[in-house]
């Protein structure tokens, strides 16, 4: 067992933000947050508020000491809203009290004189009236236009991709307790020193006076690398402003409704193909419906249009992104980052494809996965390609022929329960795109009893990142796991660290902890005995601790050319997913998923496989039950885990995972990263059901609108397809 | 002052009700976590220990705390996972840790809590976990920890000192539980209409209000008068008091014997954690247009018994929904009993069905039984059919059974029930379908219904 926390975990001992004992005197902020999606106001109303019993102030923009804006990649995101509110949920006042509930019910009485403006909820409307978050961004190589002429078969279609909610079981949450000169906030954030800026910009303090402590994450998943900040945020001016500790806590009807999601995005294709069914051209536009503000949008549309071409070798492509900036909550990271989205269309576009041309999809993945020394459309040529061998341990594991076949004859004698199988191969690039924050720092502090304590910028969520770190300082130091302690992540210990996203966290911290360890044994002496070897490079007045960076090497992406190599490295898998539809009930489920994992040498396998089985049900989460609905003015009706529905565990299919052992020479300790790719897996939940569906009703192999609910399945059975029908709201 | 055993000490509860769940984690007993305040993810559970009136034995459940008030579980014993911890992990959490059943953790106490109370009631353990919702692990972790657990302890109900033998909670808890008293009867109802708020399993009341500390108590707890609890059989039929749990029925062998179909079936209706609290009574006279529980007992012909200032009166369980959460129930009422056919000579027949989003612990978009009772290889002699989600309640579908009953299963029967089902519905659009999408589906469970009930129906020729 490399997880020291998890007995901590298992007796409910583990403390998360909200189980920190309250400090004497704390009081409790609440969000007052627009009921429009597009209004101006001039006037907050805080009478009623103040009025409640246990109510200490409700605080307006006007009370912001520091700058008002929270943004992290553009500077457009106030704290609290001043004159105008963009959506529904957009905090514009903070009411303190001295009670959760008091808060929370003080909340709701705050009003202003709202001057209602007309609101835009779609995203191709935004682009059409030019409501852009960035000029389009295009990525394109070979010659597309010229390309066409030369196929044999060029095929289009459309894509519509739903959005999607994190539900991290422990919802956004912050504590911020002043000091005699300065604030200590504890923060449920992937992002401690954005969410330290955040607090100092907003609070007038400088960074060295705002100390961002945080212990573990009740789930992060990206909605907490750029959205966390807020509540902090919020917390923080409350403290500055009563000069007493401050919690805020959103139950969870305020952070669905609050808080951003996973980006839905719609897209056309354009795929050529030779005589033989290799892919020659591909072309695709992706409208990203952003929200309305910039958030981390078109970082993640960047990485949509990287992956755009998933794990396929195509010569000519040209994707454009298109931003699109509409009065819905502000959509964020979300596991996969956008290239879940990017890999979907071409994944459509194949199934097009392959209907034209009378084949199986898995025939044309097949003859198109990326091999070494392929160059990728953004510049980057593929090394330790994966895509083959992936593939090929897969069919030794579960023959696609077999299963196909076995599907066919199931399905000829006409049953009222369909079969239908999808391949599904991933190809992924490991880096933040934003080349800047591949780095990282490390602290390590050995005692004189031997003993060692470490702190990193990567924060722990459940992915067993500091389970991985002790392993690396561990084996560097050459001593027992049992010695090595992996502290809290904190600002004032570890500075400028980069958001524990883009499933860089063991990859950048291991390193720069690997780093630190090899300072430290720079200073001790040879010897057998690790303690006299401590103490006498003590004795011999040799620094002990050491603070190293990292800084991956050979990543550089020249946004002028839109060509580079923006990744460290690729990771590759393959999956096989299967599914079977009720014709007569119009329901579905996903029965078996088997899959070839390219882990590199793992660090922990227990976590890595539970990393890739659950990042493979929270995709089939989004291509299935999970569906966020919005009513005609822009509220969103899907509000609570009630109408929202994640999978359970009657829900998650029979998963069988195998590991590709083979070493990454350029990973930590031969290992892969892993948080991200495996969610792609889930995208086959989609095309499986779809191909159940088509073998009853052929024309659902044109549609690609997600999610398959069981709404969706019954009218692409039987006809009845309600995809624009806003529903009246009661339920 | 009311007061409870929390894990090994007694201890006094405020005499004001409040949540249980913020009532925990004020007192420092932070390993039940709010994750939706709702009910859907048990995150919050505990283990809640009670002799019921008129047993001898304790019996624990597992329960969501969240939709629990103080009020509700004085006299009770409590245990929450801080209960559960000893000097070393039990076995349950030791399962957890070594199938890799854990990453963030959050939801761990609970699946610790929901995990213990199977092993305590002899229920298997994966099944007791269809209301802990986990973000993480994709499940197959919990599932290996389920697989262990199910092959290390027998499948059979055990007492807190026998599970104190095999470790699953420290003995100072076991010998704690033996304070464990029969739960004290309510009084009786008082009289006039501004009584106290009757309570069944409470797993409503408190999702409609979650800040509002205004809402709890005075209230009356049903399921502590005995004459609302229990299944019994006699001549005419089977009555279930309302205070009986969905829990209760679904282990019932009177019913399992009577209706064979319906306890698989209520496998549907929430979580086990919800069936462990929620009663017959609360899914009736809550009204709710998609009440699961209602929808069957309607096709199931059932009559009801109500008690009030003016007498016990009967009523046929048709007759009690009036309009959209209103039902014939006074205000100075009390819905008494259900009854329902025994159905000893198995001349009668049911199919359920429900369709929703997520297949458990989901509220159905439609929902339908149908109750067929002797004919032939060509028909059914009498017929019931109900469905909820197409009305603004729960709905006897009088004219398509009628059509249906005492005839041969012809096409052109089969056709005109269908086109009678138009006129009975008025089903809304909402967030669990539009409503062109239910009157459709409707027509498909009914299509389901005949098939399960007809050998060699066929329905493709009825799909449009």
């Amino acid at each position: 067992m490399t997880r020291p926390d998890l007995p901590l975990l298992a007796t409910g001992r583990a403390q998360f933000t909200g189980d920190l004992p309250l400090p004497s005197g704390c009081l409790h902020a609440q969000p007052a947050t627009s009921p429009h999606a597009h209004a101006r106001f001039t006037r907050v109303e805080r009478a009623a508020a103040l009025a409640e019993p246990g109510v200490l102030a409700v605080l307006t923009a006007a009370d912001v000491p520091g700058i008002n804006d929270v943004g992290n990649l553009v500077h457009d995101e106030p704290l609290l809203a001043e004159a105008e509110v963009r959506c529904v949920g957009e905090p514009f006042a903070l009411v303190i009290a001295d009670s959760p509930d008091g808060a929370w019910r003080a909340a709701r009485l705050v009003g202003a004189d709202w001057e209602l403006l007309p609101a835009i909820l779609d995203a191709r409307e935004a682009a059409a009236r030019g409501q852009l978050i960035e000029p389009p961004r295009i990525i394109a190589c070979g010659e597309v236009d010229a390309a066409w002429a030369g196929c044999a078969t060029v095929v289009e279609g459309g894509v519509r991709l739903g959005s999607a909610d994190h539900v991290y079981l422990e919802t956004q949450c912050a504590l911020a307790v002043p000091t005699d000169s300065g604030l200590v906030v504890h923060s449920s954030t992937q992002s401690p020193s954005a969410t330290q800026a955040a607090i100092a910009r907003v609070t007038g303090l400088p960074m060295n006076a705002v100390e961002v402590d945080v212990a573990r994450l009740g789930g992060g998943f990206g909605g907490k690398e750029d959205q966390a900040t807020e509540w902090a945020g919020c917390a923080a001016l409350a403290a500055v402003h009563t000069g007493r500790p401050v919690r805020l806590w959103l139950d969870r009807t305020d952070d669905l409704r609050i808080t951003g999601k996973r980006h839905p995005y719609t897209a056309d294709y354009r795929l050529g193909l030779d005589a033989v069914g290799h892919f020659l051209a591909y072309e695709a536009t992706l409208y990203q419906d952003a929200g309305c503000l910039t958030d981390l949008s078109p970082a993640i549309l960047e990485r949509s249009l990287f992956h755009a071409t998933n794990a396929y070798a195509i010569p000519h492509v040209r994707v454009t992104g298109i931003s699109c900036r509409t009065n819905l909550p502000a959509n964020t990271a979300f596991r996969g980052f956008g290239a879940p989205q990017g890999m979907f269309v071409i994944e459509a576009a194949i199934r097009t494809a392959a209907r034209a041309l009378g084949v199986r999809p898995e025939e044309l993945q097949a003859r198109n996965l990326l091999t070494d020394q392929d160059v990728l459309h953004y510049g980057q040529v593929v090394e330790n390609a994966r895509a083959t061998r992936t593939w090929a341990e897969l069919v030794a594991h579960r023959d696609p022929a077999r299963v196909r076949t076995e599907v066919d004859a199931w399905n000829a004698t006409g049953p009222r329960l369909r079969r239908g199988m999808a391949m599904l191969p991933v190809c992924f690039g490991i880096a933040f795109t934003a080349t800047l924050l591949n780095q990282a720092e490390a602290l390590v502090h050995l005692y004189l009893d031997g003993s060692v304590g470490v702190t990193t910028g990567a924060v722990e969520m459940g992915q067993g990142v500091n389970g991985k770190i002790r392993t690396v300082v561990a084996r560097t130091l050459g001593i027992g796991e049992d010695a090595v302690r992996i502290e809290s992540t904190n600002t004032l210990r570890v500075a400028n660290v980069s958001p524990t996203a883009a499933s860089t966290g063991a990859d950048l911290n291991g390193l720069a902890a690997r780093e630190a360890c090899r300072a430290i044994l720079a200073n001790l002496p040879d010897g057998e005995v690790w303690l006299d070897r401590v103490q006498t490079a003590y004795a011999q007045r040799r620094s002990l601790s050491a603070l190293a960076h990292y800084a991956t090497p050979g990543v550089a992406f020249d946004h002028a050319t839109n060509q580079g190599t923006p990744f460290r490295y690729h990771v590759f898998g393959a999956a096989l997913v299967e599914a079977e539809v009720d014709v007569l009930l119009g329901t579905g489920r996903i029965d078996r998923v088997t899959l070839v994992h390219d882990c590199g040498e793992s660090l922990d396998e227990l976590t890595d496989r539970g990393q890739i089985e659950g990042a493979l049900v929270q995709g089939i989460g989004w291509m299935t039950t999970e569906e966020i609905r919005h009513d005609a003015d822009g509220r969103l009706l899907t509000d609570t885990l009630a109408t929202y529905k994640v999978p359970d565990l009657p829900e998650a299919p029979e998963i069988e995972v195998h590991l590709l052992g083979e070493p990454n020479p350029v990973g930590l300790l031969n290992s892969k990263a892993v948080g991200e790719p495996p969610l792609v897996y889930g995208l086959g939940a989609f095309f499986a059901l779809q191909d159940a569906i088509a073998s009853y009703a052929p024309a659902a192999a044109d549609v690609f609108t997600t999610p398959l609910t069981a709404e969706r399945i019954f009218g692409l059975l039987h006809g009845r397809v309600n995809d624009d029908e806003v529903p009246d709201g009661h339920a | 002052m009311p007061q409870l055993i929390l894990n090994q000490t007694v201890t006094e509860l405020p005499a004001e009700d409040v949540n249980l769940l913020g009532w925990l984690r004020d007192h420092g007993l932070t390993a039940a976590k709010p994750g939706c305040l709702g009910g859907d993810c048990g995150a919050c559970q505990v283990l809640l220990g009670e002799i019921d009136n008129g047993t001898a034995t304790p019996r624990y459940r597992s329960v969501n705390s969240c939709l629990l008030s103080t009020g509700l579980v004085a006299d009770c014993h409590l245990i929450t996972v801080e209960g559960l911890n000893g000097d070393r992990l039990t076995p349950v959490q030791q399962a957890l840790v070594e199938a890799g059943a854990i990453q963030c953790g959050y939801c761990t106490p609970g699946l610790v809590v929901a995990l213990t109370g199977a092993l305590l009631g002899g229920d298997a353990p994966a099944d007791a976990l269809a209301g802990n919702l986990c973000r993480c692990t994709g499940y197959v972790g919990i599932r290996l920890a389920c697989d262990r657990l199910a092959s290390d302890f027998d499948r059979r109900a055990r007492t807190l000192d026998e599970a104190a033998e095999q470790g699953l909670l420290p003995e100072a808890v076991a010998r704690a539980g033996t304070g464990l008293r029969p739960l004290p009867l309510e009084p009786p109802l008082p009289p006039g209409e501004h009584g106290p708020i009757r309570l069944g399993g409470e797993t409503d009341h408190t999702v409609r209000h979650p800040h509002a500390r205004a809402r709890y108590g005075p209230w009356l707890r049903l399921h502590r008068l005995p004459a609302l609890r229990g299944i019994s059989e006699h001549e005419t039929g089977i009555t279930i008091g309302s205070a009986v749990t969905v829990a209760e029925l679904q282990a019932s062998p009177l019913i399992a014997d009577a209706w064979p179909d319906l306890p698989a079936f209520l496998d549907r209706f929430g979580s086990p954690a919800i069936r462990h609290l929620a009663t017959v009574g609360g899914n009736l006279v809550n009204a709710s247009p998609v009440a699961d529980l209602a929808v069957v007992l309607l096709a199931l012909r059932a009559d009801l018994t109500i008690d009030g200032p003016a007498g016990r009166r009967d009523l046929p369980l048709a007759g009690f929904f009036h309009g959209y959460k209103h039902t014939d129930l006074g205000s100075d009422e009390l819905l008494v009993s259900v009854r329902i056919p025994r159905n000893r000579a198995r001349s009668s027949r049911l199919h359920a069905e429900k369709v929703s989003r997520r297949r458990h612990d989901d509220i159905a978009s439609v929902c339908s039984t149908m109750v067929v009772t002797g004919g032939g290889r060509d028909g059914f002699g009498e017929v019931a059919l109900s469905a909820g989600g197409v009305s603004p309640v729960p709905a006897l579908l009088r004219g398509a059974a009628s059509v249906l009953a005492g005839r041969p299963l012809t096409d052109a029967v089969v056709r005109e029930a269908l086109d009678r089902l138009v006129a009975e519905i008025a089903p809304i659009g909402d967030v669990r379908g539009s409503a062109g999408y239910k009157a459709a589906l409707l027509r498909h469970l009914v299509l389901a219904h005949l098939a399960a009930l007809q050998p060699g129906f066929d329905f493709w020729g009825y799909l449009r």
